[in-house]
């Protein structure tokens, strides 16, 4: 069961931590909304968990491989457009939900220190609909668009078998600072 | 003459008329500093104790002064009785404290070594449990293996629902080809009506299957995430229970 000022919490902090997440040097503006999983219309997503004795957090990162979006990682590698392989591109969007998932943990930590969480994986938008067969509490799906050009969708399912309950006001600023390129280490 | 004696007779009068006056109001003042005089006189007379009693007042304080060196005697023989019992009692319970903290200080000895024993033993298995790293390895090379071959699997799908496709196409050029055979062809549009029936089924089939596989896609990920994640919070636990432990003096 998830509390009402937890969901207000999450609802708050997952579009915060997804666009620092995705801000870069040409990038650093993102202008995030609220959206319906119904309007997620992409081809893939990076999937990550983090997991507690009380609740399970699913947390997707949904992207397509078009030009834009192409472009948007290749300016942050700072290499040619032509120079960026697929894998490269799913790799540094792993970094990117392992940097948001990370963030989420680490604000997390404060009020359930047993706290762990998995490594990022890349699945097909046709999987996603099965999501929806977990018993999921409460769900967040955003949308963040920067310079009218690229676009990402982000995903937050909670699913919990104890009490989920945590004061969002008591999360300090460091904890809300993303680092860049930390990845979450074992 | 008789003027004059009348005159002086009246002077006279007057001087001792006056004089009485001047003599009667001296004596009424003597009188009242007499009468105060006699007041003061008085009240000191009262306040003196009188002869017979003081006998009797002396008696009684040589009684009561005699009582209190009588009663002070007595406190003073209480007291040192009281104090020769706290001295015992004082003497007592210090040996008791020192049979206690003796019997104390070997029930602690034996307690540190009992808690030394304990403490290598569960430093033994919670470094033993650390192992558990290796158990987590082996759960994500397993369920890495579940994911490649579900990927493979949903490959494979792909490649099936391919020739299914080709097939029914297949099919539908060979029922038109015996429908220009006529009459001859008819064997063989049974044959390709059948077929493209069977093509029609299984491609219902693979699309079910890939939906299957698809959701398993998933199901298999969210379950390797879920024990590689819960995996690490159990190793970080115990890892914490380890720096604790060591910790212990």
């Amino acid at each position: 069961m998830i509390s009402q000022r937890a969901k207000t919490g999450l609802e708050k902090l997952f579009p915060q931590y997804l666009e620092e997440s995705l801000k870069t040097e040409l990038h650093s503006s993102w202008n995030i909304q609220k959206v319906d999983v119904k309007k997620i219309d992409v081809k893939n997503f990076v999937m990550l968990t983090i997991s507690s004795y009380d609740f399970r957090l699913i947390v997707l990162l949904h992207f397509s491989a078009d030009n834009n979006s192409l472009k948007y990682v290749s300016d942050s590698l700072k290499i040619p457009s032509d120079e960026l392989s697929l894998t490269r591109y799913h790799d540094y969007l792993s970094e990117i939900g392992n940097i948001l998932c990370g963030t989420l943990k680490r604000g997390l930590f404060q009020f359930f220190p047993h706290l762990g969480m998995s490594t990022p994986n890349k699945l097909g938008n046709e999987s996603l609909k099965y999501v929806e067969s977990y018993p999921i509490d409460h769900a967040i799906h955003i949308h963040a668009k920067a310079r009218d050009e690229v676009e990402f969708f982000g995903s937050l399912y909670v699913s919990s078998i104890g009490e989920l309950d945590f004061d969002p006001a008591t999360i300090s600023k460091n904890e809300e600072k993303v680092e860049m390129g930390a990845l979450e280490m074992f | 003459m008789i003027v004059f004696f009348i005159l002086a007779g009246g002077i006279i009068l007057g001087a001792a008329l006056g004089a009485a006056y001047f003599l009667l109001v001296y004596i009424k003042r003597l009188q009242t500093e007499w009468q105060s005089e006699r007041t003061q006189l008085q009240q000191q007379l009262n306040d003196k104790v009188p002869a017979s009693e003081l006998k009797t007042l002396r008696n009684s304080h040589e009684e009561a002064v005699k009582k209190l060196r009588s009663d002070h005697t007595s406190l003073l023989h209480e007291s040192e009785a009281s104090l020769n019992k706290c001295r015992q009692l004082l003497e007592k319970t210090n040996r008791e404290t020192e049979q206690r903290v003796n019997d104390l200080s070997y029930t602690l000895s034996q307690l540190q070594a009992n808690t030394s024993a304990c403490k290598a033993e569960l430093q033994k298995d919670v470094s033993s449990l650390l192992n558990i790293l290796s158990t987590l390895h082996r759960w994500d090379d397993e369920m890495s293996l579940l994911m490649q071959q579900n990927k493979y699997m949903l490959n494979q799908n792909t490649e099936f629902a391919v020739i299914v496709k080709k097939t029914v196409v297949l099919a539908l050029n060979a029922a038109i080809e015996a429908a220009r055979a006529g009459e001859a062809g008819h064997g063989f549009a049974v044959v390709a009506d059948e077929v493209r029936s069977l093509a029609i089924r299984a491609e219902g089939f693979s699309t079910n299957y890939r939906d299957s596989l698809y959701k398993s896609d998933l199901v298999t990920t969210s379950t390797f995430q879920d024990v590689q994640a819960s995996g690490k919070m159990i190793f970080a636990a115990v890892h914490a229970l380890d720096s604790a432990l060591n910790k212990l003096p």
